[in-house]
């Protein structure tokens, strides 16, 4: 009978650790079909939770015989942050900087928005967080997964895991985090304030220049965010010089795609019972959403600032500047849909997409000022 | 458990100056490249203007 124990070896081995992080992968991948929840990340990271959760998984290293998603993670991650860096091409062949290159008053928004990553970084020193732990923590506010996972793993983070779970999932949870974090600090006044579009034409040239010189400026200031910029801008460039076409499509669809399979189940490599399921896990979950909360709030309060020294018929829709994070492009059509229910005619779109790829530029940007201060703070 | 006489203090003012710092220099990067549009627009759209369209 002993000759068969290895039957039953995994069986034994299963606590209640191991049901529990397989509960947690198979609600993420009910919120990826059922509810529509940023399918593309979750449904891989719910696959991946259950996967590394198997006792004496394969996938990971046992004994000598390396695992393959370990391997994903050392190549694909730890060594170079190649994946949340490549996906950056994708994104960035993606985004359309036109409404921002036509109303630049907007990114002054995608600067303002992440206030929230440093009032969060407070926060959670002030809860006894590593300061190395606070600051990617913080960065979870921007609902900005690359840079998030990207942070965390270069400063070191015992959280890695839980922070790329929270990035992503207040990434999909905007419809309705947003919302309520927009109707608490506005008046239904304010919220109905209407916003004339009249863009400027921008010329192939500037769109071209933009992402170059975007590039130069955020390297020279912070040297840091120069990857993450450079990866985001480079796929810019690729769309936007006008001969790449074919370049620029492989790297929206097929490049994003793959790299967005193989992320996803790579982070659970960060999702193994014994790292994950802690109390400090629950505190990161927690204070992701209020990052994330305090972003929005503070896009609002900045555009509300403006409006104080802006004539009547200039002001700005506080709603406009919680469009400033990262999340692209469900913030924007969430501000759109809110105007809308508020009055009919007010089409704020265009403007909440302008403000919306600052928050892009500026959630990356904050990701490479961190990482330069963590350098001085953390000596 | 979390208690406040606990709460590290240097960490908390590093917090602070990562923040002031931070927030500061994202808003000086947003600044210049808000200027580098303002430049880039008039550079290029005067250039529309003359009928040398580069579009």
């Amino acid at each position: 009978m002993s000759d068969f124990a290895f039957l039953w070896e995994g069986l034994t081995a299963i606590s209640w650790k191991t049901l529990l992080m397989w509960l947690i992968g198979a609600l993420l991948i009910w919120l990826a079909i059922k509810k529509d929840m940023e399918p593309a990340l979750l449904l891989p990271m719910g696959f991946g939770a259950i996967l590394v959760n198997i006792p004496f998984s394969g996938v990971l290293t046992q004994g000598d015989t390396t695992g393959i998603i370990d391997w994903l993670f050392q190549v694909g991650i730890h060594a170079a942050e190649a994946m949340p860096l490549l996906l950056f091409v994708g994104i960035g062949a993606m985004i359309d900087f036109g409404p921002l290159l036509s109303n630049p008053k907007m990114l002054l928004f995608g600067g303002a928005a992440q206030f929230g990553i440093f009032f969060t970084v407070l926060l959670a020193s002030f809860l006894n967080f590593d300061l190395k732990d606070a600051m990617s923590i913080g960065v979870t506010g921007a609902a900005d997964g690359p840079t998030s996972i990207m942070v965390s793993l270069r400063l070191g983070s015992n959280y890695m895991g839980p922070i790329a779970v929270a990035a992503y999932s207040y990434m999909a949870l905007v419809p309705l985090i947003q919302p309520l974090a927009i109707k608490l600090v506005t008046t239904k006044k304010e919220r109905m304030i209407r916003m004339p579009y009249n863009p400027a034409e921008v010329s192939k040239t500037t769109r071209i220049l933009f992402p170059i010189i975007v590039t130069v400026i955020a390297g020279l200031i912070a040297p840091d965010s120069v990857a993450l910029v450079g990866f985001l801008m480079f796929g810019n460039l690729i769309r936007e010089c006008g001969k790449l076409e074919n370049l620029s499509q492989a790297a929206q669809g097929p490049l994003a795609n793959l790299i967005t399979i193989f992320l996803g189940i790579t982070i659970a490599c960060q999702m193994q019972a014994d790292k994950f399921l802690s109390w400090g896990t629950l505190l990161v979950m927690g204070l992701g959403l209020f990052a994330f909360v305090f972003d929005t709030i503070g896009g609002v309060f900045f555009a509300k600032l403006i409006n104080l020294f802006l004539p009547k018929e200039k002001k700005i829709n506080p709603m406009v500047g919680g469009a400033g994070i990262s999340a692209f492009p469900m913030s924007a059509r969430v501000i759109q849909k809110m105007a809308l229910k508020e009055d009919n005619q007010n089409h704020l779109l265009m403007h909440a997409v302008g403000a919306n790829v600052a928050g892009q530029i500026g959630s990356v940007v904050a990701g490479g000022i961190i990482l330069s201060l963590a350098g001085q703070l953390l000596a | 458990m979390w208690n406040f006489l606990s709460v590290n203090w240097e960490n908390v003012n590093k917090s602070l100056e990562l923040m002031l710092k931070g927030m500061g220099g994202i808003l000086v990067v947003m600044l210049l490249i808000f200027l580098v549009i303002l430049v880039l627009n008039k550079c290029f759209n005067k250039k529309k203007d003359d009928g040398d369209d580069n579009d």
